[in-house]
């Protein structure tokens, strides 16, 4: 049994690729049990967005798997093999399970530490519950790599704060007004990048806006839109003092708002603060406006440095996750080994009740003249004997995945009680047409690092 | 209560207390979840030590422990960790307890050098009444709420700054915003300020029953109405004028300077108020 991962993402295909391989969400199900009837393919999972296409299954051999989900691939989406294959991307083993891991913290993603991903990976689990394209691996695998993901969002900043400019500014005000429902906005330049902003400002709840431009009927279209008001530039002075926002991005040479009227307005805010962003080049806003008390003025390049701060505090948060990913890593290959150690021990309990019984029938055989009840306790001593026995070597066994030779240490059990074919017989369960079933009950462990 | 197991629970609560507050310190300068959790919980645990030493002392004295220098620190720092807990509760505001329980050890350890609760220190039987512990007893806990008023305001020239200056940390995010720190060291006022008013009342009422020669003039007296005027002024401002910001927080800050005068400097200086009689 082997784990692995077969998909493309934003790093190795580009745009053009994804789009033709993006599973429909409404087909997820179909396309699960699809590829779960395909041969050597025991559990899989499917996980689609528009920035990857990854498949997660569980393999009865490596090389086959690959093959039928590249095969799967082609298939659904009616593409030649030649045309996405070299964009395919393959984990397997370690490397499957810690991409997992990977790529539900959030730490796989083009915005580094989103959350969308954890839920699309949680779907993605659901829906193969339901299907029942998981088993006992995947259920364990997935349900970690979840729990691993919010910890790491609950315990880290690596999803907190803004990573884009838009955002950046929409933080920053929060900072100073909490929400900003019911805020007033105040667009000084009616172009496309104040439309933008307003946009920006309105879905965030600022619901009021007033526009100022220099001609005034393109304020008023914009203004229109937004169920805002349109004001000429002489009334910059005015509406500066009821603004909460001044977004400026004016195509003007020299500073429309000066610090010398924006100290008169300032004494009739009576400390109101006021939030100013110069998105405009040359800038629109005098700097020296931010020696003003009460005045929040940034312009691009401030934008820009908190995104870069945020996303230095993402990188940390990161490196602290992977961290906790290579301990967890640890942890499910341990788990997967004891899965491993239950064939183990149910041969050794198998042989040793065939000894018994073998034993039982002989001493019948013998001893004809014994009564039931003689019988009875005969069979109940031996049988103690046996449990007896067992008991430390049953207790090894239990520890051995812990163990930092696990495989081989479980081999050489396997070979000093000389169990062998009873182990094969109890994973020799396992069939093509069976697995299902398998998957379900018995696990093999042989995951290699 | 014998004097070894009371000596005994304050070292206990002092050391419990200095811990939750250096775990305080350490998820203040790099986050830490735990750190937070931890000293929350050590946190509760003092304010536990803290209640059944009250009530202990009660159950021994036979009176509510606020008539000496002693006593009423110990119940002014119960106060403020009663109040950071109860705000930890209600809302996540990050640091709040923090500052509030720098205050509240800083307190806690000038009450451990303070002077004992020997008899000539506190106010002679004759003279207290309940009016007297009503007086004291709100008189703290406008002090109290004034504390937390000031600790808002701090974390608002601190915001304020982080955000004029452009320091783009983890500190700028992790402290809430202007608007709520503002609105909490206002709301917080709102409640102090009747309190010390009512406060001046009862213990105006009691120095004209019980005190002879009192003298209105007792720079105790003094004090307390300049801090009225102090925290009824910020009020005015608030919503009288309607003024915000950073004028407005400092305002408060100096206010709480007062306060600290007050109650340490002027209760000192003082001819008839408890601890010096």
């Amino acid at each position: 049994m082997h784990i692995m991962v077969v998909g493309l993402n934003y790093r190795t295909a580009p745009v053009e690729i994804r789009e033709r391989l993006t599973f429909d969400e409404n087909n997820l199900k179909d396309a699960m049990q699809t590829l779960q009837n395909k041969k050597s393919i025991l559990e899989n999972i499917i996980i689609s967005t528009c920035n990857r296409t990854e498949i997660y299954a569980v393999v009865d051999q490596l090389h086959t798997g690959r093959y039928y989900i590249k095969e799967f691939l082609a298939e659904w989406f009616g593409i030649e093999q030649a045309e996405f294959s070299p964009y395919l991307f393959a984990y397997e083993q370690d490397g499957a399970v810690e991409h997992l891991f990977k790529v539900a913290c959030g730490l796989d993603s083009m915005v580094l530490g989103e959350t969308q991903i954890l839920g699309q990976v949680r779907s993605s689990f659901f829906i193969g519950q339901e299907e029942k394209t998981t088993g006992t691996v995947f259920n364990h695998l997935f349900k970690q790599a979840i729990t691993i993901a919010k910890r790491g969002h609950s315990e880290t900043d690596i999803g907190a704060n803004a990573v884009s400019i838009s955002y950046a500014a929409v933080e920053l005000a929060k900072k100073i007004f909490g929400s900003l429902d019911n805020k007033h906005v105040l667009i000084l330049g009616a172009g496309k990048m104040g439309e933008l902003a307003i946009q920006n400002l309105h879905a965030n709840g600022a619901e009021k806006v007033t526009v100022i431009n220099r001609t005034y009927q393109k304020a008023e279209d914009l203004a229109n839109r937004f169920a805002g008001e349109a004001k000429t530039l002489k009334e910059l002075q005015c509406a500066l003092v009821e603004a909460d926002i001044l977004i400026s991005s004016t195509g003007a040479k020299d500073f429309v708002v000066t610090k010398d009227m924006m100290s008169t307005v300032n004494s009739l805010r009576k400390g109101k603060p006021l939030f100013m962003v110069d998105i405009a080049v040359p800038r629109d806003l005098d700097p020296a406006i931010a020696d003003l008390e009460n005045t929040f003025l940034y312009d691009i390049d401030d934008l820009e440095g908190i995104v870069e701060a945020n996303l230095q505090e993402r990188k940390k948060a990161a490196e602290k996750i992977m961290l906790d990913i290579e301990e967890e890593i640890v942890l499910f290959k341990q788990w997967l080994n004891t899965l491993g150690v239950v064939p183990v021990i149910s041969a050794l309990r198998d042989k040793a009740l065939v000894i018994q019984k073998e034993t039982m029938s002989s001493i019948e055989r013998k001893l004809p003249h014994l009564s039931e009840r003689d019988i009875k306790v005969l069979n109940k001593h031996t049988k103690s004997i046996i449990n007896q026995f067992l008991k430390d070597p049953i207790l090894l066994a239990k520890e051995i995945p812990s163990m930092k030779d696990s495989e081989e240490a479980l081999d050489l059990f396997v070979k000093i009680f000389n169990i062998e074919n009873q182990v094969a017989e109890q994973k020799g369960l396992k069939t093509v047409d069976e697995k299902q079933t398998v998957v379900q009950k018995v696990p093999r462990a042989s995951f290699q690092s | 209560m014998s004097e070894l197991f009371i000596t005994r629970l304050h070292e206990l609560t002092i050391v419990i207390y200095a811990a939750s507050v250096f775990l305080y310190f350490i998820d203040f300068l790099n986050r830490n979840r735990k750190a937070n959790q931890i000293a929350f919980w050590l946190l509760a645990f003092v304010w536990l030590l803290q209640t059944l030493f009250l009530i202990g002392y009660m159950y021994e004295t036979g009176r509510f422990p606020v008539l000496s220098l002693f006593e009423g620190l110990y119940f002014y720092t119960w106060v403020l960790i009663s109040l950071s807990l109860i705000i930890n509760r209600l809302m996540k505001v990050d640091f709040i307890v923090f500052f509030t329980n720098m205050l509240g050890f800083i307190i806690m350890a000038i009450h451990t050098f303070a002077p004992p609760h020997n008899e000539s220190n506190v106010i002679s039987d004759q003279l207290v009444s309940e009016l007297l512990l009503i007086h004291i007893v709100m008189a703290i806990l406008s002090y109290g709420a004034f504390s937390i008023s000031f600790v808002f305001s701090l974390l608002y020239i601190l915001q304020y700054e982080l955000l004029k200056r452009k320091k783009w940390g983890k500190l700028l995010w992790r402290i809430t915003d202007l608007t709520r720190l503002e609105k909490m060291s206002y709301v917080l006022n709102v409640i102090g300020v009747p309190l010390l008013l009512l406060s001046l009342i009862l213990g105006l009422q009691w120095a004209w029953i019980k005190i002879h020669d009192f003298v209105w003039f007792d720079s105790k007296v003094i004090g307390s109405f300049i801090v009225l005027a102090g925290f009824s002024t910020y009020l005015y401002m608030r919503v009288g004028l309607g003024k915000q910001g950073k004028a407005l927080a400092l305002w408060n800050i100096g206010s709480f300077l007062i306060v600290l005068i007050n109650f340490f400097l002027f209760g000192q200086l003082s001819s008839f108020h408890f601890w010096y009689e």
